[in-house]
């Protein structure tokens, strides 16, 4: 599936990336995997069409599933050890706290163009090729096309 | 373990077992942590090689009555420093070159003790002062305790020796704005005020003396008066004098021609009424346009405006203008270009570029329709308003610069633009005016008893009969309309209404105009429109229409008079062509006011601007001539439009708070016989009435811009046109000597400071028994300069105060302050009664207490008083009611002058340093010490060292000492020439980082900065870096870490603890 | 001599020092992080004038608060403490800027993250301080040790 005009410019003006439009019907489809973000902010700073930002919230669930051996990863196996109970929901967090921050994307605006997959240190953003027939009609589908090659 | 067994023991340990880590368990590693870093770097063991266990303030101090705990506590505790101790690894270090220089900001006897050490020491010193001379606080002392040496014999070698040493440069008129970099290689910004004197000044005085202004003497503590220029005293550093400028004055921002308005004010009060008359006539030719037909601006931005009333500026200006006769005469100017510029219309703005122009050395020639020159000066305001003699008297002062005057001449008729260029001349001004009345409905015109107020009022000027009949209805509501419906009185009408569109109350024309007009009984009839004439051949009454309703009304008259908007008259436009006219103006270039012919240029109500006020057609005519001169050189030579300054703003805190003072009424003639005389109506103030009013500008802008300093200089010093400037120093380090300020007595209204003249605060004394003070060291009461002879002391004001209105502070000097002026008061006046009010007598120092019982046996009577209440009486003298507290006994006794000891506080330069440092500053503005006790000359911040009042209240001995203890510490920190950069700093790895560049925002230090050299990833500039650790707990990926606190380091020691 | 090592991206295991386990006596365990510049030097100085503190808090320097994170405190909850508390600097005065802002932030985000899986929030508490005011620090001390006191011993898995 072709990439939208929006998309197909704003991918041409990234530097070092040649548009792949592919007439086959093989798309992409974002993947967020909220377990191993490191809250670099990274994917935000680097979203062209501001589909990904940086929440006011956090949900405790991100600790748990962290990988073992990274901060985060550290802080959930401490909080597992001392929890009463499973997290329940997420909360607001203070100004000043930067990195642990839940991320949100909307997937409405994005455009499927891969660079927050690019930026993202942990792959914690991820791209899965999708058939053709899997996609259907591109308004109102819950899955977006992606020019990031299989 | 910390003595020379205790090392021998960790030698032999770490040298017979081979071991690489050393865990101290003892005291705070706050105390002794260095002591074994030490030891462990000279055992080869490296940095971070040594792990403390807080055994004694952490454990044993503080648990004494429970040891069993106490025992496992510091098991526990000695566990987590061994858990700690293997996840310690080697740190590096590197060295920074350090500059041999230093910034001493604050140049008093602290600044400069410190600066001359370090000048000795072979180092180069920047010695920063803010205001204009070296010498700060004790510069202005009389005598100083215990020794009573005179202060200011004391200082002045150390001033000659800071103005002569090579080593030290002196940098007055300066501050600190930024401060950056690390220690050994700090980045200081420092502004440079200008003096606007340069170095040809020779101090020889005159200046001082042609300065009209006077300010309040800050170096005399407001006990004295000062000029605007000069020099705070004799031996000031540097020698030379500057100009106290603070700004535009508000009153000059607002004149639209930027009159030195101040400065003529500044004049006036001194009595020097002939400069006055030079100086306001500098940019305006016509003064008797100030104070007679301006709308005064000048007024209505004046200061004193914020105190009580502002100053009659008006009022004084047509003092001025009436010596026109005893001015002197012109400075004929010296044609120096052969080049002939033409002016079209000898009104204000035409004549203004002409004398313009001939100044700038051009031989001008003036042409005007009318018999007479003056425009609307002398056609359009009546002369009742202006009179017609001082207009000419101005006129020939204008023609007097060598201005060729062709009257009778018509543009368009008699010569055109075309005819001028033709005839060589090489510029033309277009200052042609509005000479038409507009919007005169056909139906009206040619009408017998129709006029209009534009030919009315020119007819009446040029003397030519005008029928008026009994009745006039004046239509329109500008200041045309009520000059028409007076003239039209005193051409012998009966009554004369003013029927306007605007509501009565909202009348467009200036309010004094119309309150002389009513008070000569012409009417007005507010909100009338649509008129229309009533009468077939002669007029018998005009009809309008009124209100929203539109009811109809009438007003019988035999006379209608138009008082319409003016318009352009197009006649001059033949013969003229690509000179255009749009709507009514003519067109030209708002930056060059040159029209499309090029050549020609347009000013005045003609061009532009739209009908103004003629001040505003003046300073279009100078725009215009200076325009014309950039043209005719071909190069820009002169600014079109002037540039101003910023105006002085002064806060209402230093305006005065004392009784107001009212401004003088301008005298008018009485109303009802006014309507038929031709005399002036208001009559100007005498020169007593102009001298006090002039007394009461509050000079806000400092100098004036008079300039009359420039025009007695015989060495050619002065000059307006310095910048302030700024420039970057590199050095090692900084020594702040900012010194202190006094506590506001105002804070503590019960005393009267500020309200009462005779209640002063020792500094103010200090000037008064000063030799080179405002009264030569005579003792005088400022009420009426009465030698008094009871003086009561109050200690301890704003000191030792619970309260939120005071300092919690002792501020250590006062007593001995005290006690040093009685002293010398006794000496001259044995008969004064000296009475000390203290609370506790604080003598510390050496030498003090001695001197201290010395001058109570000379007759000084000390009481220990809680205060109670102080009263001013009629003759200013003050009852003061207190309590003996070693009697127990109340009094209530009469003085003539009461002397507040006032405490210290951080001054405003140490805030401004603090904030631009980091430093930190106490509850009363002092800067913190990194240590109290240990360290009581470092502060907060490596490489910058503390001194004087700045740090504390203290004595002038004890600043010399603390001011060459810093000159120590910058000495020892700068002798080495290099510096280790401290182990204990953040390191990020590349391999690792992810570049997010949360640690660069978060840094306080800015050492952080994300670099991209391939990869984006962050590195640490070590020299700045401060190990605070702030950028590792925030860093996501992990990749920043802490020399000595990594997190390693911290959770073995956290997990063995818990 | 080790260099410096460096597990990139991975936090260290901490190696546990080997002694028998406290008996169970009742006695809290609370962690205190005390800054070099304010709270420590209050610390000395309480201790210079033996003014007498419950034995349950174990004290670890810190440059500035801002140093600590959540993995600190949460690690030392996980490893036995009973309570954690920050003392630092006075808001306006920390040495580094704004340290101890961050660091009373990351304490509120601390609470609540604790709050989020039942555990009381008052455990994790932080306290500001300059450096001559002993007397504050007493306070913090005993007031951290009295709440910590009155909540049962905290258990881990």
């Amino acid at each position: 599936m072709p990439l939208t005009a929006r998309g197909r410019e704003i991918l041409g003006s990234l530097p070092g990336v040649a548009p792949t439009v592919t007439t086959d019907g093989i798309g992409c489809e974002i993947v967020r995997r909220e377990e191993l973000c490191i809250g670099c902010g990274r994917c935000v700073k680097v979203c062209p069409s501001a589909a990904i930002a940086e929440s006011s919230r956090f949900d405790p669930a991100q600790l748990y599933d962290a990988p073992a051996g990274t901060t985060r990863g550290a802080l959930g196996a401490a909080l597992r050890r001392i929890a009463r109970h499973e997290p329940d929901g997420s909360f607001e967090v203070p100004e000043r706290v930067r990195t642990f921050r839940t991320i949100e994307f909307d997937r409405t605006r994005c455009l499927g163009c891969g660079a927050c997959t690019r930026a993202c240190p942990t792959g914690a953003v991820t791209a899965r090729p999708v058939n053709a027939g899997e996609i259907g009609g591109f308004a109102g589908a819950d899955r977006v096309p992606c020019a990031v090659p299989a | 373990m910390c003595g020379t067994e205790g090392r021998r023991r960790i030698e032999r340990a770490v040298q017979s077992r081979g071991l690489d880590h050393i865990v101290i368990g003892a005291c705070s590693r706050r105390v002794q942590g260095p002591t074994f870093e030490r030891i462990a770097r000279e055992l080869r063991l490296g940095e971070n090689a040594v792990a403390f266990a807080n055994l004694r303030e952490g454990c044993s101090f503080v648990h004494r009555d429970e040891p069993a705990k106490a025992q496992k506590k510091a098991e526990t505790i000695l566990a987590a420093s061994v858990a700690r101790a293997a996840q310690q690894s080697d740190l590096k270090r590197s060295r920074t070159f350090l500059q041999r220089s230093a910034v001493v900001v604050g140049g008093g006897i602290g600044g400069m003790s410190a600066a001359e050490e370090l000048a000795d020491a072979g180092i180069e010193v920047h010695l920063v002062e803010r205001q204009q001379s070296l010498g700060g606080y004790m510069a202005r002392l009389s005598k100083t305790f215990p020794t009573e040496d005179c202060a200011m014999c004391s200082l002045a070698p150390r001033l000659a020796n800071a103005a002569t040493d090579s080593r030290i440069h002196v940098h007055t008129l300066s501050e600190v704005t930024a401060v950056s970099g690390p220690p050994g290689e700090l980045r200081v910004r420092v502004l440079h005020r200008p003096s606007f004197v340069s170095e040809r000044c020779v101090a020889c005085g005159r200046c001082t003396s042609a300065c009209p202004v006077e300010l309040e003497s800050d170096f005399d503590f407001g006990m004295a008066k000062r000029k605007a220029i000069g020099r705070p005293f004799a031996n000031a550093v540097p020698a030379g004098f500057v100009i106290d400028f603070r700004g535009e004055a508000p009153c000059r921002s607002a004149c639209p021609v930027h009159t030195a308005v101040q400065g003529v004010v500044a004049l006036v009060a001194q009595g020097r009424t002939g400069d006055a008359y030079e100086l306001a006539s500098r940019e305006n030719p016509f003064p008797s346009v100030c104070g007679r037909i301006c709308p005064h601006d000048c007024e209505t931005e004046c200061t004193r405006g914020r105190v009580d009333e502002a100053v009659a500026i008006a009022g004084i200006g047509r003092f001025i203008a009436d010596q026109v006769e005893s001015a002197k005469p012109v400075a004929v100017p010296t044609a120096v270009y052969s080049v002939r510029a033409a002016v079209v219309g000898a009104g204000p703005a035409g004549l203004t570029a002409a004398r313009e122009l001939a100044r700038f050395g051009y031989h001008v020639t003036v042409f005007e329709a009318q018999p007479e020159a003056g425009g609307a000066l002398r056609f359009v305001i009546p002369e009742f308003r202006l009179p017609r003699e001082l207009l000419a008297a101005e006129v020939a002062r204008v023609l007097a610069h060598g201005v060729e005057l062709k009257a009778g001449q018509r543009c368009g008729a008699d010569f055109t633009v075309d005819s001028l260029l033709a005839a060589g001349f090489q510029a033309v001004l277009l200052a042609v005016g509005l000479q038409r009345a507009g919007s005169v409905p056909l139906a009206a015109s040619g009408r017998p008893g129709l006029a209009t107020a534009v030919e009315l009022l020119r007819s009446q000027a040029l003397g030519e009969p005008i029928p008026v009949g009994r009745h006039v209805v004046v239509v329109g509501g500008g200041d045309d309309a009520f000059d028409a419906a007076r003239t039209c009185l005193r051409l012998g009408a009966e009554s004369a209404t003013v029927a306007c569109p605007e509501d009565a109350a909202e009348l467009r024309a200036e309010a004094d105009l119309v309150a002389e007009a009513l008070e000569e009984g012409v009417e007005v009839e507010g909100g009338l429109s649509a008129f229309e004439i009533v009468g077939a051949g002669a007029v018998s009454a005009v009809r309008f229409r009124k209100g929203p309703a539109g009811e109809t009304v009438e007003l019988p008259a035999d006379c209608v008079v138009l008082a319409t908007e003016r318009e352009i008259d197009e006649e001059f436009l033949s013969g003229a062509p690509g000179v255009r006219v749009v709507a009514g103006q003519i067109v030209v270039d708002r930056a060059t006011m040159m029209t499309e012919r090029p050549g020609v240029f347009a000013a005045g109500d003609a061009a532009a601007t739209g009908p103004a006020t003629p001040i505003e057609a003046i300073a279009a005519g100078r725009r215009a001539a200076r325009s014309i001169h950039n043209y005719l050189r071909g190069e820009d030579w002169a600014e079109v439009w002037e540039p101003a300054r910023p105006t002085a703003e002064v806060a209402d805190a230093d305006l005065s708070t004392g009784k107001p003072e009212w401004r003088q009424p301008m005298p008018v003639a009485a109303g009802p016989g006014r309507r038929r005389s031709w005399a002036e109506v208001r009559l100007g103030f005498t020169a007593d009435d102009a001298v006090a009013e002039a007394r009461r500008c509050v000079a806000c802008g400092g100098c004036s811009e008079c300039r009359s300093c420039e025009t007695v200089c015989p060495a050619h010093a002065i000059d307006f046109d310095q910048e302030p400037w700024e420039e970057e120093l590199t050095v090692g380090a900084m020594v702040i000597a900012t010194g202190h300020r006094e506590f506001d007595a105002r804070r503590k209204p019960p005393l009267g400071y500020g309200r009462y003249a005779n209640v002063i605060t020792q500094s103010q004394l200090a000037r008064l028994v000063s030799a080179s003070g405002p009264t030569g060291g005579e003792l005088r009461r400022p009420s009426d300069g009465a030698v008094p002879k009871r003086i009561f002391m109050l200690q301890c004001v704003g000191s030792r105060d619970q309260t939120s209105r005071g300092n919690t502070h002792c501020s250590a000097i006062c007593c001995l302050f005290a006690t040093v002026h009685a002293s010398l008061i006794k000496q001259e006046h044995p008969d004064c009664e000296v009475t000390i009010g203290y609370t506790d007598l604080r003598a510390p120092g050496k030498a003090h207490e001695e001197y201290y019982r010395l001058v109570s046996t000379r007759g000084v009577r000390y009481v220990r008083t809680r205060f109670g209440e102080l009263i001013e009486e009629p003759d200013k003298s003050l009852r003061v009611r207190f309590e003996d507290t070693v009697t127990g006994t109340k009094a209530e006794e009469l003085f003539d002058l009461v002397v507040l000891s006032v405490g210290l506080e951080g001054s405003d330069g140490t805030t401004q340093i603090a904030r631009v440092a980091g430093l930190q500053q106490d509850a009363a503005g002092f800067l913190k010490e990194y240590h109290p006790k240990l360290r009581p000359v470092d502060s907060q911040r490596a490489g910058i060292f503390l001194a004087g009042t700045a740090q504390g209240p203290k004595n002038i001995p004890d600043t010399i000492a603390q001011a060459k203890a810093a000159a120590a510490r910058v000495m020892s920190m700068l002798s080495s020439g290099f510096l280790m950069t401290p182990a204990e700093v953040a390191w990020s790895d590349p391999a690792v980082c992810i570049g997010c560049g949360v640690c660069e925002n978060v840094c306080p230090q800015g050492a952080v900065h994300v670099v991209d050299d391939g990869i984006a990833h962050a590195v640490v500039e070590s020299e700045s870096c401060r190990g605070c650790g702030i950028c590792v707990a925030e860093c996501p990926s992990g990749a920043m870490t802490l020399g000595g606190f990594s997190d390693a380091e911290i959770l073995a020691e956290v997990t063995a603890r818990a | 001599m080790p260099s410096a090592a460096r597990t990139g991206g991975a936090v260290a295991e901490p190696e546990r020092f080997a002694t028998e386990p406290a008996a169970d006596d009742g006695e809290r365990t609370i962690i205190g992080f005390f800054c070099r510049e304010c709270a420590y030097a209050a610390a000395d100085a309480t201790g210079n004038a033996r003014v007498p503190l419950p034995t349950t808090v174990r004290s670890v320097l810190v440059p500035c608060t801002g140093r600590v994170g959540p993995l600190h405190v949460m690690s030392a909850l996980a490893e036995g403490a009973d309570g954690v508390f920050l003392a630092g600097c006075l808001e306006g005065q920390c040495h580094y800027r704004e340290g101890n802002l961050s660091a009373l932030d990351r304490i509120a985000f601390v609470q609540r993250l604790l709050e989020s899986v039942g555990v009381e929030r008052e455990r994790v508490q932080m306290f500001t301080m300059s450096a001559a005011d002993s007397p504050r620090f007493v306070a913090a001390t005993k007031r951290m040790h009295a709440t910590i006191s009155a909540l049962p011993r905290l258990e881990r898995r």
